[in-house]
């Protein structure tokens, strides 16, 4: 499969916002293709300037990622027809990874998560960088 | 304010007290969706915990720099989400790469240089920065709002798959099953709205690669 590489491409790539099979693609187009890794330094090298793409803020702002409400009455499907459509695209054509996180939360997935051991562990040792509580 | 975005601010602010109650409830209400974002594109339980423990270690120990007025669940997922790019470029490649080795047979390596870590960041100005970024923001969240208020899901549908996506117009007109012309029609409408607000807000386009 050809893939057309537009900045815009590059950019979702840097945010690995893409599916593994086209990141796949990418990543070899890369290293084979000097001028396509000459483009994804020049856009890494304007966002560590300072200069902020629309995909790039979008993404990182999540934009138009529906909340955890939202998420929650679409998995009961409670939602209006075309709200529903909407988050059925967000999560299947755009795949938002952050999305389809929260979904699997939701459903409860209990055989695949943090295990709670470790994550006690790591509470009593990270209170340590809390700040000081006020003693006033 | 959303009821879930006050209750989050409420929280943060305990947290900055020192509240070790609140810090073990936000660990607790993060942890999990953290932990299946991570295991999306790692698929290794331990390896999964330490990732998602390093996020809400950055996050803690970089408080100042969360802004309570935005949504700061999107900082911890930034935060996880370049640990798992680190992650995958040291040790994991995507499929159909995985198997590749250099020359002394080490997994291959993309350079692709390492987000927010560039010498140049510092050449601009963070104030200048965070004026330009939450204009941005801003606006796009307006163009959002607009087409979700109106109902016209199809134009955000369209917006979404070029910017967030990456996509070219021709691809996004066969996917959506559209006139490659609205497209294109679309996307300069949206284009236009976002230079008008960044005009009112007297910024320059130009700083803005992509408009």
């Amino acid at each position: 499969m050809s893939i057309k590489i537009t900045n815009e491409l590059l950019d979702a790539y840097i945010d690995d916002h893409l599916e593994p099979t086209l990141t796949a693609q990418l990543e070899k187009l890369i290293r084979e293709n000097p001028e396509i890794h000459e483009r994804l330094s020049k856009i890494q090298q304007e966002r560590d300037m300072g200069e902020h793409s629309p995909g790039a803020t979008w993404r990182r702002e999540r934009l138009s990622c529906p909340n955890r409400e939202e998420l929650s009455s679409y998995l009961l499907q409670a939602l209006d027809a075309e709200r529903l459509d909407y988050i059925h695209f967000h999560l299947n054509q755009v795949k938002c990874p952050t999305c389809l996180a929260n979904i699997e939360d939701l459903k409860g997935n209990q055989l695949i998560g943090p295990k709670r051991e470790t994550m006690s562990e790591f509470l009593r040792k990270s209170v340590r960088f809390l700040p000081q509580p006020d003693k006033r | 304010m959303e009821v879930s975005a006050f209750a989050d601010k409420v929280l943060l602010g305990r947290i900055r007290k020192g509240d070790q109650k609140a810090w073990e409830e936000f660990v607790g209400h993060y942890q999990s969706r953290l932990f299946h974002l991570a295991f999306k594109r790692i698929k290794d339980r331990d390896l999964c915990d330490d990732l998602v423990q390093e996020a809400f270690l950055g996050f803690i120990t970089n408080l100042d720099k969360v802004d309570e007025e935005r949504n700061y669940e999107s900082y911890l997922y930034g935060i996880l989400q370049r640990r798992i790019m680190d992650r995958l470029r040291k040790d994991y490649r995507a499929p159909g790469v995985e198997n590749r080795r250099d020359s002394s047979g080490n997994p291959a390596q993309i350079e692709v240089p390492d987000p927010g870590t560039g010498v140049s960041t510092w050449y601009r100005n963070e104030e200048r920065r965070k004026i330009e970024n939450d204009a941005l923001a801003e606006a796009l969240a307006r163009i959002i709002k607009e087409y979700v208020n109106s109902g016209d899901y199809q134009k955000l549908k369209v917006m979404e798959l070029l910017w967030v996506k990456g996509m070219e117009n021709l691809e996004v007109s066969k996917l959506l099953n559209m006139d490659n012309r609205a497209v294109a029609s679309i996307k300069h409408r949206a284009l236009e709205d976002i230079k008008t607000i960044l005009h009112e807000k007297n910024l320059s386009p130009s700083s803005f690669p992509g408009l």
